[in-house]
């Protein structure tokens, strides 16, 4: 109990000062969300006509005490383009952002663990080279350019798979997921070399260890020795490592849901970026902060399911 | 039956087979037109803001070519530059040129099932109208003083002076020209469900990915209509845009980019449509700044520019050489063609050194649009210093008067009347290059109270010569439109305010 208490009030100061830094800097931007509302066929009066209704001449610490009381409250304030309810722009496109990384890291495990295993087992082999080099390859290509060669090849030469497009899944599975292999790959194909090189060097240190060897000794076949007893030990730097990439993908996709035209919460924040769209932009930093904060203890939690020795070490505080 | 019998019967029979299959066949070819049914895909760059007149802001290309299966104005303006009945069937014009007399067609309904009439459109002109609304359309329909009811089909408009931008402005496709439905307005739900008389109802819109509307079953023109529904889906970036199109993601994409433009005329797998436009490029050269302030300067860089070399390199040779905005022939306006002759004889003649400041965006096109300027007043003895800067900040420096020199643009429109006099005259709110011109305040006040359409006509090509001469603007390529599409979509024709009339389109199944 002590310890969530302790989590929560280190969530509450993460955000806290995380969205008061990100009002404050977006303020100092120079540009002028009026101007862009306005269009280039209005008049400086229209221009000082639309400050004055967003109340943008008010001062900046008292619109984030006003907003700060708003969330709280469960209202997150309006879009200044479009005048949409911030919290529901947001919550409409944050599946589709988290669907993206989803299947992201499923891919990218479903890569890493099996080659990182048995790079693992048959280290230094003519295997393990050939998946150090190729690793390298993947990730020595920009996930943008990995964008642009999937859809080449995919979508332009083979038209196995769309190119751009987003179904919920009320339209179906197929057609829902579809539109995720692509992007998903863009990112995958990076990320499952460091995975996979994280659990190799963890799991060539856990099968020195003595119990392995006492394992082997008895005649316990080799995928059991793996699977059951090095696979768990090996695993923390992996789930550290998986917990830092989906906190991170999801703010920084913007690149691929531009390229591939998904309606995601990066889309949403750079445009209302270069717009100066003040609200929107603490909305989606709120959210994104919010993610880290999450994941960042779920992690923690995985560590205690994982480790026995970390839940009896918290539990004699 | 003998054999004589037999073949005669069998004449009989085959003759009778020949004709009928020559009727069917005549009949499948009279049957033969567009297709009715199937979905239209349409990629569009940005997503729209609103629906609603005064919380939504202006259209773009992108918000016009929703709104108008949605919505739709009074007049149409045809491709031949006339004006055809749309919701209104006629109209008069008193003879002191202050009022119009508009009949409004019987039998139209808004989606919503309830009637089309006068008091739709007073209330919406009105509502627009009205200072307190602080609508970003009443700027260009200033001249109107307001909008009364006569009958249950009749408005009459009461102008401030005669306007022969009025029917302009009733063809447009703009918010202020789309009559919206009141009700939907007054219960404050049109800007995200729009309601109109248009021949697609909203079905649903998921922001920044797409707009669904499906086919209205009660529409007053419905022959005209084939389609069951249009996606508009939002692909910002244009090379996705075109990867969407070759990959038959959408079926119609818009895009002014060169290099999607001349891949596409050479690709047989796709159409290209290409329609010309008014409006374009605008530079402005801030005549409150000196140098600029001085008329020699201006005109030295006029001649160091050359627009021939800006619309091949930004624009791959897709958009016209042009000397004036309007969409007809003025002859000539003294245009100061590209000569660095002629523009260091001017440096020389200035005898001082000259150093300017250019504004442009950080894109790509907007970088290579200073670099192009730097070298050509280079060449003519002239420093110029970039600065880029985000498009938001870009227009808070032209309209604050921080600024020597960026550039602009006219927008497309029916009458370019409207922008033309709200960048010539003195006193103008949108007198952004700052200049004092008594000559070009007369020619746009002179604009603007023509009693007819051909001494208005004259009176741009006036100022549009007016401006070249004294050269606090310079005049760029005009608008010109390519819509890029599958094979199989047909129906495209000449649209105005480059918003492709996909609504009428039809898809063949073969």
């Amino acid at each position: 109990m002590r310890y969530l208490t302790a989590r929560l009030g280190h969530l509450l100061a993460v955000l806290f000062s995380v969205t008061l830094l990100t009002f404050m800097l977006v303020n100092v931007l120079p540009g002028d969300i009026a101007y862009d509302i306005a269009g280039l066929d209005a008049s400086e009066e229209d221009v000082q006509a639309i400050r004055e209704d967003l109340g943008l001449n008010r001062p900046v610490l008292l619109r984030y005490i006003e907003w700060l009381g708003g969330v709280v409250t469960g209202d997150w304030g309006h879009s200044y383009r479009t005048g949409e309810p911030v919290l529901e722009a947001i919550m409409s496109r944050f599946p589709v952002s988290l669907e993206l990384v989803i299947i992201a890291q499923i891919i990218a495990l479903l890569l890493a663990v099996p080659l990182g295993v048995i790079s693992a087992l048959r280290n230094n082999s003519r295997f393990d080279r050939v998946v150090a080099v190729t690793g390298f390859f993947c990730l020595s290509i920009p996930n943008f350019l990995m964008a642009i060669i999937l859809i080449y090849v995919f979508g332009l030469w083979l038209h196995w798979l769309p190119v751009t497009g987003y179904e919920p899944i009320s339209e179906g599975l197929w057609d829902n997921v579809r539109n995720f292999i692509l992007p998903s790959l863009s990112f995958a194909l990076a990320e499952w070399t460091v995975l996979t090189r994280v659990l190799r060097s963890d799991m060539i240190g856990v099968l020195q260890e003595d119990y392995i060897s006492m394992a082997r000794a008895k005649g316990m076949p080799v995928h059991r020795i793996l699977w059951v007893h090095a696979m768990r030990p090996s695993s923390f730097s992996l789930i550290t490592l998986l917990g830092l990439q989906v906190g991170a993908l999801i703010g920084g996709s913007i690149i691929i849901e531009s390229i591939f035209a998904l309606p995601g919460v990066g889309r949403l924040l750079i445009g209302s970026i270069f717009a100066r769209d003040f609200m929107i932009i603490q909305g989606c930093i709120t959210l994104i902060a919010l993610a880290y904060v999450v994941i960042n203890f779920t992690v923690d939690i995985c560590y205690a399911l994982l480790d026995p020795r970390v839940r009896t070490a918290r539990a004699h505080g | 039956m003998s054999k004589r019998d037999l073949v005669s019967t069998y004449l009989r029979r085959g003759t009778a087979l020949v004709l009928a299959a020559s009727v069917a066949g005549i009949a499948g070819i009279a049957q033969a037109g567009p297709t009715k049914g199937g979905t239209l895909t349409v990629g569009l760059e940005t997503d729209v803001r609103g629906f609603d007149t005064v919380k939504g802001g202006v259209y773009g290309i992108s918000g016009r070519t929703v709104a108008g299966a949605l919505e739709e104005p009074l007049i149409m303006y045809t491709p031949d530059l006339n004006y055809a009945p749309h919701l209104a069937t006629s109209w008069t014009n008193s003879s002191d040129g202050k009022t119009w007399t508009i009949k409004l067609r019987q039998g139209v309904k808004f989606h919503d099932g309830s009637d089309f009439e006068a008091s739709d459109v007073a209330q919406h002109l009105n509502r627009i109208l009205d200072p307190k609304n602080k609508s970003r359309s009443r700027g260009f329909i200033t001249a109107i003083k307001n909008a009364e009811v006569v009958d249950t089909h009749t408005v009459r408009f009461n102008l401030v002076h005669p306007w022969q931008g009025f029917l302009p402005a009733m063809a447009g496709r703009d918010m202020g020209s789309l009559i919206e439905s009141p009700e939907q307005t007054v219960a404050g739900k049109q800007n995200r469900h729009p309601i109109g008389t248009g021949p697609y109802i909203f079905q649903e819109w998921r922001g920044g990915d797409r707009v669904i509307v499906t086919k209205n079953p009660n529409y007053w023109d419905k022959d005209k209509i084939h389609l069951d529904k249009i996606i508009y889906r939002i692909l910002p970036d244009p090379q996705t845009r075109y990867q969407s199109l070759k990959a038959g993601d959408v079926d119609l994409i818009w895009t002014d980019r060169g290099s999607s433009i001349v891949s596409a005329r050479k690709d047989k797998s796709v159409v290209v449509y290409e329609q010309s436009g008014s409006g374009g490029g605008l530079f402005l050269l801030n005549a409150s700044k000196p140098p600029l302030d001085s008329e020699i300067v201006r005109q030295a860089v006029r001649h160091a520019m050359n627009q021939k070399a800006v619309n091949a390199v930004l624009w791959k040779n897709t958009r016209p050489f042009s000397e004036h905005p309007m969409p007809f022939d003025c002859g000539d306006v003294n245009y100061p063609h590209h000569s660095i002759e002629k523009a260091k004889a001017l440096v020389k003649q200035y005898g001082k050194p000259i150093k300017l400041q250019m504004i442009h965006t950080t894109t790509p096109r907007g970088r290579e649009y200073g670099e192009i300027n730097q070298q050509l007043l280079k060449k003519a003895g002239m420093e110029l210093e970039l600065l880029p800067v985000d498009q938001n900040i870009l227009v808070k420096r032209v309209f604050t008067n921080n600024y020597m020199m960026s550039g602009w643009r006219i927008a497309d429109s029916v009458d370019v009347g409207p922008q033309l006099f709200g960048l010539s005259f003195s006193k103008s709110p949108y007198n952004i290059t700052r200049h004092k011109t008594p000559m070009l305040d007369k020619l746009s006040l002179g604009m603007r109270m023509a009693k007819d359409e051909k001494t208005r006509k004259l009176m741009q090509c006036k100022m549009a010569a007016y401006i070249n001469k004294t050269s606090n603007m310079a005049f760029g390529a005009k608008n010109n439109y390519f819509i890029i599409m599958q094979p199989n979509v047909k129906g495209m024709r000449g649209f105005s305010y480059g918003t492709p009339y996909v609504w009428y389109l039809w898809k063949d199944n073969g």
